[in-house]
């Protein structure tokens, strides 16, 4: 479903990744932990095909990026949830607002956006911050609208890069919570981290990044 | 259904969040169309502004000096059968010696013993007559009458004015061209400087998968607001100037209503061409 082959990709500074080869099966949870600058927020944009590979291929789904066409990108990305590093949100809307765009983008029926996306919010612990915006809350809380986002239209793979990074520990634990039952409606999850500690709390395949290679 | 909600509400949107920036490029069409509009105006009124402040286009027919009255009266009848005419005098041959003497202090029969003046018909022509070629055509249909010895009209001026009319049509054109793509320019840069400081949401949009038509419509539909209020601004500035240039100087200009249709049609095509030029060069 997805797959990674011999994957190289070089920013123009030099730095970037290679010889990355993996692939996610239906339903897996996936840890993708290293260092800062090993190039896990890399790795994720070229799965979201905001790059692409300078070398090797990627499949997912049906898409495969050696054959992606302009126009088939934003069908692709609406397979998957995103939850960016950083968060990327809407500054110009509520929280309401910024979970309904996607299920805006995709043409769901008012009465079904609504149902959602109260339900993502509650599942994130933000009901009573609906109508607030982006800029009043905390950092943590603009985290979990950005997994309440990426999870509103149950993907099929859902990127999150870091999605715990600026929570403190019982947050997290809680954030993982809605993580495993995302992954257990069945959706994959690849997560991007540096906080090994955590990740060995959880069940889940550990893929180690160490300047720009699995290792 | 759901996308035209989005997109109608997040274009409503849209003013709500930057109503500076949008009262801006209302102002900025508003202002443009005006421009455009006055050219406009001049453009189509070039031939009532020449006869406007050439009132005096009338055509002298001289009688034969031999017509009894019966014979002048069929003639006036004659006359009134072409076509073009507005208003037709008579003028006898003892008028016409006291306009001389009016004008000379002389009395004519004092100095001749007779009056050798002719009388005349005055011929006032339709006001979409008064063109060199037409004005033309009508005196020769006046002097190819039987009892009409000659006729006498200033066509010399009215080819000069006709030729300048006619550069100041082309100069006009020209010009309106020029502006119409100036402000085309003016406002797709005004609606790019909106999308540039939109244009890390734009990113985030594309990036959890809105397609271009998604992300773009909205500010096409912004344009088009903004279009069509500009037009309709505009005509109104236009309408009241026109009016109180009438009041001024009667006939000067006719303002038609292509005139402001064609003022909303521009605002509305500069408002969407605009928008789809300012996306076009960063989406
Ligand atoms: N746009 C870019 N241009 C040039 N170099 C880049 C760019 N983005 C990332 N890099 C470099 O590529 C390497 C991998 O970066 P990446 O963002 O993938 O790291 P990361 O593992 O996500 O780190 P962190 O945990 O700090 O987010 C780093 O050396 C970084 O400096
Ligand atoms: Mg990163």
């Amino acid at each position: 479903m997805v797959e990674l082959n011999n994957v190289r990709h070089a920013f123009p500074t030099g730095d970037g990744i290679r010889h990355i080869t993996f692939s996610i099966s239906p339903g897996e949870f996936v840890f993708l932990v290293g260092p800062s600058g090993a190039g896990k927020s890399t790795v994720l944009r070229l799965i979201y095909m905001d790059l692409l590979p300078d070398e090797g291929h990627i499949v997912v789904s049906e898409f495969n990026s050696l054959f992606m066409k302009r126009r088939d990108i934003p069908q692709m990305r609406r397979k998957l949830g995103i939850v960016f590093q950083d968060f990327r949100l809407f500054p110009d809307r509520d929280v309401f607002e910024n979970v309904a765009f996607v299920l805006k983008v995709v043409g769901r029926r008012t009465k079904e956006i609504k149902r959602r996306v109260l339900r993502a919010v509650a599942d994130v612990g933000l009901s009573h911050k609906a109508r607030k915006m982006p800029d009043e809350l905390s950092g943590g809380e603009q985290q979990r609208v950005a997994i309440a986002r990426a999870i509103v239209n149950e993907p099929y793979l859902l990127l999150a890069d870091e999605p715990t990074g600026n929570l403190d520990p019982t947050t997290a634990a809680g954030i993982m919570d809605v993580l495993e039952r995302i992954n257990a409606r069945g959706t994959s999850i690849l997560m991007a981290t540096h906080n090994v500690d955590m990740v060995n709390r959880y069940r889940g395949r550990k893929l180690h990044i160490m300047n720009g290679e699995l290792v | 259904m759901a996308n035209l909600a989005y997109i109608l509400q997040e274009s409503f949107d849209g003013f709500r969040r930057a109503r500076i920036s949008s009262l801006i490029s209302t102002m900025t069409i508003t202002f443009l169309l005006i421009i455009i509009g006055i050219f406009a105006l001049v453009s189509t009124n070039v031939d009532h502004i020449v006869t406007a402040l050439n009132a005096r286009f009338d055509i002298q027919a001289f009688i034969d000096n031999t017509l009894d009255d019966s014979q002048i009266t069929g003639l006036r009848q004659q006359l009134s059968q072409i076509e073009g005419i507005r208003q037709i005098s008579f003028y006898s041959k003892e008028q016409a010696a006291r306009e001389f003497q009016k004008e000379f202090g002389e009395d004519l029969f004092d100095i001749l013993g007779e009056n050798p003046l002719p009388s005349s018909f005055n011929v006032v022509l339709r006001q979409e007559y008064r063109t060199p070629d037409l004005i033309e055509s009508v005196a020769k249909g006046i002097s190819d009458l039987r009892g009409i010895d000659e006729v006498v009209y200033n066509n010399q001026a009215l080819k000069i004015l006709g030729k300048y009319a006619q550069m100041a049509k082309v100069i006009n054109s020209a010009i309106l061209i020029f502006v119409s793509f100036g402000s085309l320019l003016v406002i797709s840069n005004t609606v790019r400087l909106i999308i540039i400081a939109k244009r890390s949401i734009i990113t985030t949009m594309q990036l959890v998968g809105a397609t271009r038509g998604f992300i773009q419509s909205p500010f096409i539909i912004e344009g088009l607001v903004q279009g069509s209020a500009g037009g309709i601004l505009a005509s109104v500035f236009l309408y009241l100037g026109s009016q109180i240039l009438v009041i001024e100087v009667p006939g000067l200009i006719h303002t038609s209503l292509v005139i402001y249709i064609f003022v909303l049609s521009l605002g509305i095509f500069f408002g969407i061409l605009g928008s789809l030029f300012a996306i076009k060069r960063f989406l």
